[in-house]
């Protein structure tokens, strides 16, 4: 029976060649279906838009599975410029710890430049150097440079100058900026912006490809927070939606069960997967390895994994049994993660460092930070007035001048109808 | 004479987190990285007691002061480490024959293994803190009389400070440059010679961090853990439960410590439910259960992911978090009248006395 204020959606997954999807209202599945091939996603859509019993509202899909296949298997080198007050001395320093992440990169370079955590310039940025580091990752038939200037999460004008100067110079180079990603910390950023540049030539494939399929359906797609962004955001920021499967697979889960918080453990042949849905959103962290086994500045759910059988003989250590947290166990029959998808909120993260000379000082920042993430909400399709905040931490840093606070901002919304 | 290999740094890192009291942790991976090339390049460093060396042997104490989270944004170029071991010999006229550790906590347990063995020297195991505390006069080197400057630093913008001043006024002076440099500075300071360190070092804290590291590595879970660390530490296990609440500037604070103050509060799963409140300023300092102090500086307050046995750092802790909090007993020097006056709760502003000092009165409470 559906509910008098319907709200159906269809949520689909993409795997290999496949693709799994749901029409659901909120967590209760109204259709399923699936299907293979090239086709598969505009007929599965079609399928369900024509069982369904009112309006569809929205197609959101999840399209982690093939841009992990994507980073695997075809992904195409970048280049990678970092902005720094030296260059570093030795090879070690120079490049990035993960090998994984040092495989993606066939050229790298570093300039003057960048910012401290008080926005402070802490040399002249050198722009010259920056385009012939765009012109020597050109000759090697790069597509794609991503840049990294220090200080970028609070002073992000290095970086905008260096995108300005290597696109009007070299115009088949595109160009990602550590910054769009947000969060702190140097070889994090480099991460996510060397994924979004390894990621590009996929993600606008598969989103090209989404679209056609939803037809004149609103297309969403589904990201690691457990929300969802438009079409164009995905394709510039891939990283974002990286991760998305076990957002959407918390998500979903809590959702069938008709919880808004839930601790999940999806339990696989060998291994439980546990996490928790707090409030109708996965719990996300910032700094995580994520499936490509490197640390990461976008949010992404935070997991646990561990074995069945010592799931079993100490279930209560993963699973403290509080009464506000009830626990739901899934074995994926269900594929929640499509019902994730179906049910996924607008979302937005911001993770920053701000200074704050006092407390009222640091509120002021602290409600501006959320007023701008609410505003971020409405380019994912957010009802007016829908707005809240889900998560608003100031953490004062550590040695550091006083004042100095790392502001982490989530706001959310019900999805426009 | 023992060294310090490839091998143990995974084990080193790991304790330097947990002995960093709480305090961030940032881009360990990037340094240790870095250090891993050192070693696979120079070999292992030496790593000796201090009277394994001619007592006369001069040597300083070498570490990053100011902030790894900055350090993460701005990582170093790499000659940080030998510019200013370089700049403090010729300041002082003569060549250090040894390294030692200013702090065995966060990056500061490995970059002297950095220096060491980018400068062929010895890394004596010892350092001043046997955690890491906020102020660079807060060291056992300090409260044994041993100079802090002059000391020499060096920041990732290239520049090079030289300093001669009193202990606090060090402090001060070296902390603007820091503010100035990007959050941090790498630096050379209370110069000495070995023959010191026995009475004025924490000597041992190395091998110490190693071990601590290895009881969390090799533990099989956050149970293991807790039986590990009291077998090498003697530490004890507050509670485990979940983040309630998370307060910041909770008290007005002293403007000679960086950051701001804040509040992290844990409701605990077991039965009888308790109230863990934590007290933080760049570490956590204080643990109250249902209102009495459990631990308190100097001794180390840590988070442990109660699920995979990581460290958690404040900066990390978020509403909801589930954590266990563990104390672990500072170093005896730390427990003496002089210890606690220079990094007891008093010096960091709060009218208690630790719990070593004897019997503890908490607000409220009614003198019969």
């Amino acid at each position: 029976m559906l509910r008098p204020e319907v709200a159906l959606r269809i949520g689909a997954r993409l795997s290999g060649r496949g693709i799994r999807a749901v029409l659901a209202d909120e967590g209760q599945v109204l259709a399923r279906s699936t299907g293979e091939g090239a086709r598969a996603p505009g007929s599965v859509v079609r399928e369900l838009s024509g069982l369904a019993p009112a309006p569809v509202r929205s197609v959101t899909f999840d399209i982690s599975d093939p841009l992990l296949d994507a980073a695997r298997r075809d992904a195409d080198p970048v280049s990678v410029l970092r902005v720094l007050p030296r260059p570093a001395h030795t090879a070690a320093l120079a490049g990035h710890p993960s090998p994984t992440l040092r495989s993606f990169v066939a050229h790298r370079a570093a300039v003057r430049g960048g910012h401290d955590l008080f926005g402070t310039a802490l040399a002249p940025l050198d722009l010259p150097a920056a385009v012939e580091a765009a012109h020597g990752a050109r000759e090697l038939g790069l597509g794609a440079v991503a840049v990294i200037a220090t200080g970028a999460v609070g002073a992000a004008g290095h970086e905008r100058a260096v995108a300005e100067a290597v696109l009007e110079a070299v115009p088949e180079l595109r160009v990602c900026l550590s910054h769009e990603v947000g969060g702190v910390g140097l070889l994090m950023r480099e991460t996510a912006a060397v994924f979004n540049a390894v990621l590009l030539p996929a993600a606008g494939r598969l989103v090209d490809r989404c679209r056609r399929a939803a037809g004149s359906l609103p297309c969403w797609f589904a990201t690691s927070d457990g929300g969802r962004v438009s079409a164009e955001r995905l394709r510039a920021l891939p990283v974002l939606g990286l991760e998305a499967k076990w957002a959407m697979t918390l998500l979903g889960a809590a959702a069938l069960h008709g919880h808004h918080t839930a601790a999940i453990v999806a339990r696989s042949d060998e291994v439980c997967t546990i996490g928790e849905v707090r409030d109708g959103l996965p719990q996300v962290a910032a700094d995580l390895p994520g499936s490509l086994g490197v640390r990461l500045a976008a949010p992404q759910p935070v997991l646990t994994l561990v074995g069945r059988e010592t799931f079993a003989a100490h279930r209560s250590r993963w699973l403290p049994g509080s009464p506000e947290i009830p626990a739901v166990f899934t074995d994926g029959d269900e594929d929640p993660a499509t019902v994730g998808a179906a049910c996924c909120p607008p979302t937005a993260w911001l993770d920053i460092v701000v200074h704050a000379d006092t407390t009222d000082d640091m509120r002021r920042r602290q409600r501006d930070t959320e007023e701008r993430a609410r505003g971020m909400l409405a380019l994912s399709g957010a009802a007016p007035g829908s707005e809240r905040i889900a998560e608003s931490t100031a953490t004062a840093l550590s040695y550091v001048r006083a004042g100095t606070y790392r502001l982490r901002v989530r706001a959310t919304a019900r999805a426009a109808t | 004479m023992s060294e310090v290999t490839i091998e143990d740094l995974p084990a080193l890192a790991a304790g330097a987190h947990l002995l960093m009291s709480g305090a961030g942790q940032a881009d360990i991976e990037g340094v240790l990285h870095w250090v891993s090339a050192l070693l696979a390049e120079h070999g292992p460093v030496p790593l000796v007691r201090p009277d394994d060396v001619p007592e006369d042997t001069v040597c300083a104490a070498v570490g990053l002061v100011g902030s790894v989270t900055a350090q993460a944004e701005l990582p170093m170029a790499g000659d940080e480490p030998e510019r200013a071991v370089r700049a403090l010999e010729a300041r002082l006229g003569t060549q250090l024959g040894a390294v030692t550790v200013l702090d065995t906590a966060t990056v500061n347990a490995l970059l002297p293994v950095a220096a060491a063995a980018l400068l062929g020297l010895p890394l004596v195991d010892c350092d001043g803190m046997g955690r890491v505390f906020p102020l660079i006069h807060q060291t056992s080197y300090a409260l044994a009389g041993v100079p802090l400057t002059p000391l020499a630093a060096v920041g990732a913008t290239g520049d090079t400070v030289v300093l001669d001043a009193a202990d606090e006024r060090a402090e001060r002076l070296l902390r603007a440059a820091v503010n100035v440099s990007g959050g941090w500075l790498f630096t050379a300071l209370y110069p000495t010679t070995t023959g010191t360190l026995p009475r004025a070092g924490i000597v041992g804290a190395v091998s110490r961090a190693l071990a601590v590291g290895r009881a969390l590595l090799d533990a099989a879970d956050v149970d293991d853990i807790a039986v590990r660390l009291a077998a090498q530490t003697a530490s004890r296990v507050l509670g485990t439960g979940r983040v309630v609440d998370l307060e910041h500037r909770t008290r007005p604070a002293d403007a000679h410590y960086p950051a701001h103050p804040s509040s992290i509060v844990v409701r605990t799963h077991a039965q009888p439910v308790r109230s863990i409140r934590l007290e933080a300023q760049n570490e956590l300092l204080l643990a109250l259960v249902d209102g009495a102090l459990a631990a308190a500086v100097p001794d180390v307050i840590c988070l442990i992911d109660p699920h995979d046995g990581s460290v958690i750092d404040i900066e990390a802790v978020t509403v909801g978090r589930e954590v266990q909090v563990v104390t672990v007993p500072a170093a005896p020097v730390w427990h003496t009248p002089q210890g606690l006056a220079l990094v007891g709760p008093r010096a960091f502003g709060f009218p208690i006395r630790h719990p070593r000092e004897g019997r503890v009165r908490h607000p409220g409470e009614v003198r019969s």
